[in-house]
């Protein structure tokens, strides 16, 4: 059983994600924007970190991120960015090309299949501290 | 404030006397254009051909051209037709001393903004230059203010994507959760799911009416039908309309109204009642109450204010709540479901009834909105009161 902290603005998905996550026997915590996880994420010390992109601003969760890979005690917490695809712009995030710029470890896009978020979440729980991409 | 535009001006005539007539002129002339708030500098350039100042085109665009008719080599007819009436971006004045009905004709079908017989005086020569460069600077601004409704419109279709496929990406995820039959084969256990896929899809249907409603009111297509319309009445029907939510949470209700009625198309006024009542519900406390209060005001206008003892708005979002897509997400509001249209569209009506919106709010104690509405003119076949769109 891992601890995840689902951070999002929309309360059906977190609500997915602890739904989900609950039944394959992990803890999940939600916090509804970018403070709010941060704060959560000191105090509950996740494995995991689900992070939506867009909350109160456009690049709240990137900011999150940010944040996060700068303060020692949960510097290294694996970090899964939830995206939407830009229509106007088609971007699709990968980690190999926006990992270099962003510091988190992978990205899923929404609608989030079960089974993806699922193989996700036990990939990032299976990394070691030294292979979190800490920017 | 005043602000200074500098334009180019190309001068094309053969006749030295001319050229140099009209950069005298020209030269200490700086009109003031008070209306656009604007002084316009000239920076002038002559050419004795019609060959020398296509060459100097290639490079640089005036804003205005002083085209003689009459040159020795390519004449300023030909410029006119096959190069300056497909620039839009370039106003032409021809200058010319076959000053004939038909070539005034001719030189304005062909693009031509305007026209000047020689000989002129100073003053019809700076008459005639400031008319063109107020022309340039309408246009300037006409294209500026069609760039911004471009920005504006690609912003609000961008935001309206995003909140139409939120709640089908929560819809799709419940479904994925129980195709995937996460929590067991029991059916009941998935009906919260099914309940919170239901209410995603009620705020669509809930964001596409509001939708629509802006559009019509966008369009000015629409014709009102302006009858007078019972506001006690049209407040009665709106809550009741949310009395089961109220009472579930046990939210009260209050009306304080004289017999009053207004010249206005029903349809309106009940959009405006039911988004202001709804959302005095939707954002109150439970055990709350919400108190609808109908005045005339002295210059003749009707007041409708509804006050919540919900959780007040900060300074910074009562600026900025009657704008489209702006919700004010707090961990206390983000349950709650709407398109953050609806004032919005208030706020449209309330103009076209020549009237306004504001709320008065203490954070943490509730809030009061309110709209004042003057009555509708009744004009038979014709745009009503308001609608002059």
């Amino acid at each position: 059983m891992a601890k995840i902290l689902c951070v999002d603005d929309d309360h059906d998905v977190t609500e997915f994600c602890k739904i989900a996550l609950e039944a394959k026997g992990h803890e999940v915590f939600t916090a509804a924007d970018g403070d709010a996880g941060f704060e959560a994420a000191l105090k509950v010390r996740p494995d995991v970190m689900l992070l939506d992109v867009m909350m109160k601003d456009v690049s709240d969760g990137f900011q999150t991120a940010y944040r996060i890979r700068k303060e020692e005690s949960i510097k290294y917490t694996p970090i899964l960015m939830l995206t939407s695809v830009n229509q106007v712009f088609n971007h699709k995030f990968s980690p190999d090309r926006d990992g270099k710029f962003l510091p988190v470890d992978d990205f899923v896009e929404k609608p989030i299949p079960v089974a993806t978020l699922i193989e996700k979440v036990d990939k990032l729980l299976a990394l070691t501290p030294d292979q979190i991409n800490v920017g | 404030m005043t602000t200074t535009e500098r334009l180019l001006v190309f001068i094309v005539d053969d006749e030295p006397g001319i050229r140099m007539g009209i950069e005298a002129i020209l030269r200490g002339f700086k009109p003031a254009l008070a209306d656009m708030d604007r002084v316009v500098n000239f920076d002038l350039r002559s050419f004795e051909t019609g060959e020398a100042f296509l060459e100097a085109l290639k490079t640089e665009t005036p804003a205005l051209v002083l085209l003689d008719c009459k040159l020795p080599g390519i004449g300023g007819l030909e410029i006119l037709e096959k190069v300056l009436s497909k620039r839009e971006d370039i106003v032409t004045l021809i200058v010319t001393a076959y000053a004939t009905l038909e070539t005034a004709v001719k030189t304005t079908k062909m693009g031509a903004y305007d026209f000047l017989a020689k000989p002129f005086t100073p003053d019809e020569l700076r008459y005639t230059v400031r008319k063109g460069a107020t022309h340039v600077l309408l246009r300037r601004e006409r294209d500026r203010l069609e760039t911004e409704r471009k920005q504006i419109r690609f912003q609000f279709l961008s935001v309206l994507a995003h909140e139409l496929k939120s709640p089908i990406n929560a819809v799709e995820g419940y479904l994925d959760l129980m195709a995937n039959k996460l929590l067991g084969p029991d059916v009941e256990s998935y009906l919260p799911m099914v309940e919170k896929s239901i209410a995603r899809i009620g705020g669509m249907r809930k964001l596409i009416a509001d939708l629509m409603d802006l559009t019509r009111l966008e369009s000015g297509q629409r014709k009102k039908e302006i009858s007078s319309v019972n506001l006690r009445e049209a407040a009665q029907t709106a809550l009741e309309s949310v009395a089961l939510a109220a009472e579930k949470r046990n939210i009260s209700f209050t009306l304080e109204s004289d017999d009053l009625s207004i010249a206005a198309d029903p349809g309106d006024i009940e959009i405006i009642f039911n988004n202001y009542v709804s959302n005095a519900v939707k954002y109150n406390r439970d055990g709350g109450s919400v108190t609808v209060r109908l005045t005339g005001t002295d210059g003749g206008k009707i007041r409708i204010a509804v006050t919540d003892t919900g959780l007040g708005l900060t300074d910074e979002d009562r600026e900025r709540l009657f704008a489209e897509f702006v919700r004010i997400k707090t961990d206390e509001t983000r349950h709650i479901p709407g398109s953050g249209l609806g004032l919005s569209i208030v706020k449209k009506l309330a103009q076209e009834y020549g009237g306004e919106v504001g709320v008065t709010s203490t954070h943490g104690e509730g809030s009061t909105f309110w709209v004042e509405l003057a009555p509708a003119v009744i004009e038979k076949d014709s745009q009503p009161h308001g609608a002059e769109r």
